[in-house]
């Protein structure tokens, strides 16, 4: 593990937006009147590197797991392009195309809805294997066992069927068959929501010892911030389909640009009894997607919010050691006058030093 | 003050051995107890023991008390009464507890309108103000909309709501927030909490997130291996676990942790309850075994007035 460098770029994400088309009423049914689209993610622009972790975090309903889906090349984008080991991934094809199969891999966020409820677990944990046809059939089915010994799920629940296990055990299979190919990238969706804090820690733990010895990389999505920022090298925060904020994990926790991240912070509930939680007051409600506020889409609720921020959409400022966010009023405070040009990811990637050399450090 | 449920010496065995094992447990009107433990252990299996929802195969033995009626062996009919009036879950699988052919306003107006009177308008103007309570965005157009086109947490706060509709007496919550982004998951537990003051409902709430136990609990039970091994306040828990089981818990908390140190674990795994050991069940994984631990089922031991925990280590004679 010496000569990963900043180049190593696996993963760039350029200019995505995602529509969904939503009825209104039952005139739409009927064609009468036109459906209206529901932008889930827009203007998103990120890049990781081999053997990084990049943490995404954001309001629930903000668009992480559509970003994460267009990454793993689960739906296309309506726009903008994902590009993964220098290739557009919506122009692969043939062999390029199944490669790109194998070595991005995801884990649902719903481990209820995800598992086929006629599969035991181990053959929802060979599937991938036996796709690929990876060795033979006895090599695949000790690797199974492998798996689920890594992943903490004891073998006797080899032959049990979904219906048969507990929301974690279940997870936990998810895991497993994500992992089994030995993928470079995998966009981890909620992956320890169900697991208590010490299988949760084993799991943290074998994603870590992975990345180091692999350099696997991730795009992990948790509304878990302490799950995030112990895993992660960078952070972006999403809000109403935005990256908001963007940086290193350190930076980000460290000192919060962004209101939204702020009040994200505040609401961490410590484990103990008495730190009571203290909210950062967020004014109002959540906007709905399909009437997504003008200007900064967070004005409504934001406590900060002045004039400019009605009317003006706030690009992503740039703090700085490849810490931005898209907030007029603190970037003003910091003395950041203007932006980068555009949010190109090369202007992020510049400056953002290479992680993959001492893994999470 | 006498517990709205009393849960005594409960087994459950969906036939590959005991997932619950003679627990006993009892939650008070107004009451939030917090349930923690590990993932497997048992926790949905208890809630669902309580509402009845567990598979005809699952054999269950002892006594489950709500407010003075046996729930064991209790007629479909006069269950059905109870569920959702007076007894409601909040499931850990929201998704699957939406029926995806519904619209959202449809299967809670079809709640209201099985138990009360009334007519759709009103039933979709109360499911309006519950949504908007637990922070669904323009819920009049949510109630349109199927269950795959909202997002993870959405579909949480959908179906809290639901299950808060008829102002349960009893509630179950499992897992109620752990699709939340922490913001609304802040205001989801402040809803919670003023319905509960509000109409002195008693509540078990099962979470895996140490925080959100500590900051919703006034008192807390940790489950190990279908066994409930201490319980507390959340304060005398967070400040000072007894339990060797509950201390490794604690200690494997990510935010205790600096990046590149390996998390705290517990090595091994829970024992098969088709081979549970003799004695006690963390045995095997314990730091502090004594020989003792092996032979005997450790008793359940008064530490202090309200607190209890089932290890030697705590027994008076020890
Ligand atoms: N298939 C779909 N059809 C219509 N709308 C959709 C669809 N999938 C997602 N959406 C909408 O897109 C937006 C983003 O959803 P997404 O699931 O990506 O959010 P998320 O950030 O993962 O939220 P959570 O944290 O709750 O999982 C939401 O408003 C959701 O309702
Ligand atoms: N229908 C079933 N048939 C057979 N075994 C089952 C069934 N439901 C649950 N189990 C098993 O019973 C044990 C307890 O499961 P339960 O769902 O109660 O755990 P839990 O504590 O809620 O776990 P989690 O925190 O992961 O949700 C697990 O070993 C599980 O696999
Ligand atoms: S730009 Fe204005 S409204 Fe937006 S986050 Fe910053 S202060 Fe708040
Ligand atoms: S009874 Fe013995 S084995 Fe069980 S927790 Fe206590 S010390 Fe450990
Ligand atoms: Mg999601
Ligand atoms: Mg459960």
């Amino acid at each position: 593990m010496s000569t990963v460098h900043r180049t190593t770029s696996l993963l760039r994400v350029h200019d995505v937006a995602k529509d969904f088309p939503v009825r209104r009423s039952w005139r739409s049914w009927l064609g009468r009147e036109p459906t209206q689209k529901l932008r889930a993610i827009d203007g998103v622009s990120l890049h990781l590197d081999v053997g990084e972790t990049l943490g995404l975090v954001g309001e629930s309903g903000c668009g992480k797991t559509t970003l994460g889906r267009v990454v793993a090349g689960l739906t296309q984008p309506s726009s903008g392009v994902v590009e993964y080991a220098g290739e557009a991934t919506n122009s692969l094809k043939g062999n390029a195309y199944r490669t790109f199969r194998k070595e991005v891999q995801i884990i649902f966020q719903d481990p209820f809805s995800s598992l086929d409820p006629h599969q035991t677990v181990e053959s929802a944990i060979r599937e991938p294997l036996d796709i690929q046809g990876v060795g033979t059939r006895r090599q695949r089915q000790a690797r199974v066992l492998e798996l689920m010994d890594q992943v903490a799920l004891p073998a006797r629940y080899a032959k049990r069927l979904p219906h048969e296990l507990s929301g974690g055990l279940r997870q936990r299979v998810g895991i497993a068959s994500a992992l089994g190919l030995a993928p470079r990238l995998i966009v981890a969706d909620e992956p320890t929501s169900a697991l208590d804090a010490s299988v949760q820690a084993e799991i943290l733990n074998l994603l870590g010892d992975l990345q180091r010895s692999l350099g696997m990389s991730y795009i992990l999505i948790s509304h878990n911030l302490d799950v995030v920022r112990y895993l992660s090298h960078r952070v972006a925060v999403m809000y109403l389909g935005r990256v908001v904020e963007l940086g290193s994990a350190d930076d980000v926790f460290a000192s919060p640009k962004h209101p939204y991240t702020r009040a994200l912070m505040a609401a961490v509930p410590r484990p103990d009894a008495k730190t009571p939680l203290r909210p950062l007051a967020v004014r109002g409600e959540i906007p709905s997607p399909t009437e997504i506020p003008g200007g900064c889409p967070f004005h409504p609720r934001c406590w900060m919010a002045q004039s400019i921020c009605e009317t003006e959409a706030p690009p992503l400022y740039d703090f700085g050691d490849s810490h931005s966010a898209r907030c007029h009023i603190t970037a003003q405070e910091a003395g950041v006058v203007s932006a980068p040009s555009t949010a190109s990811p090369a202007s992020v990637a510049r400056a953002h030093s290479a992680p993959a050399q001492s893994g999470p450090s | 003050m006498t517990p709205l449920l009393e849960i005594r010496s409960l087994s459950v065995d969906y036939g590959y051995g005991a997932v619950i094992r003679d627990l006993s447990i009892t939650v008070s009107a107004g009451e939030i107890v917090g349930l923690v433990g590990e993932s497997g252990c048992g926790k949905t299996t208890l809630g669902w023991s309580v509402l009845g929802l567990l598979p005809r195969s699952a054999r269950v033995d002892g006594s489950i008390l709500f407010d003075g009626t046996e729930l064991i062996g209790l007629q479909a009919r006069k269950r059905r009464k109870l569920l959702g009036v007076r007894l409601s879950l909040i499931p850990q699988a929201a998704m699957a507890s939406l029926d995806p052919m519904f619209t959202v306003g449809h299967q809670i107006r079809e709640i209201i309108l099985t138990h009360q009177r009334g007519g759709r308008a009103g039933a979709d103007a109360r499911t309006v103000g519950r949504l908007r309570e637990v922070g669904v965005a323009a819920p009049e157009a949510r109630l349109r909309a199927f269950p795959h086109e909202l997002s993870g947490g959405t579909r949480q706060r959908v179906a809290t709501a639901a299950a808060m509709i008829l102002n349960p007496s009893m509630l179950i919550a499992d897992e109620p927030t752990s699709s939340l982004d922490v913001t609304i998951q802040a205001q989801v537990l402040g809803v919670l909490r003023s319905v509960i003051l509000e109409h002195g409902t008693a509540v078990m709430f099962i979470t895996h997130d140490l925080g959100v136990v500590a900051q919703i609990s006034d008192r807390i039970a940790v489950m190990y291996a279908g066994e409930i091994v201490e319980e507390a306040s959340a304060q005398e828990l967070f400040e000072d676990p007894k339990h060797p089981y509950t201390k490794k818990l604690l200690a494997a908390h990510p935010g205790f942790s600096n990046k590149g140190q390996r998390l705290a674990t517990i090595p091994g795994s829970v024992p098969d309850p088709a081979q549970r050991p003799g004695g006690c069940s963390f045995e095997p994984r314990c730091p502090v075994a004594i020989p003792l631990c092996q032979e005997d089922r450790p008793p359940w031991v008064a530490v202090e007035s309200d607190r209890h925990v089932r290890c030697v280590h705590c027994a008076p004679n020890h």
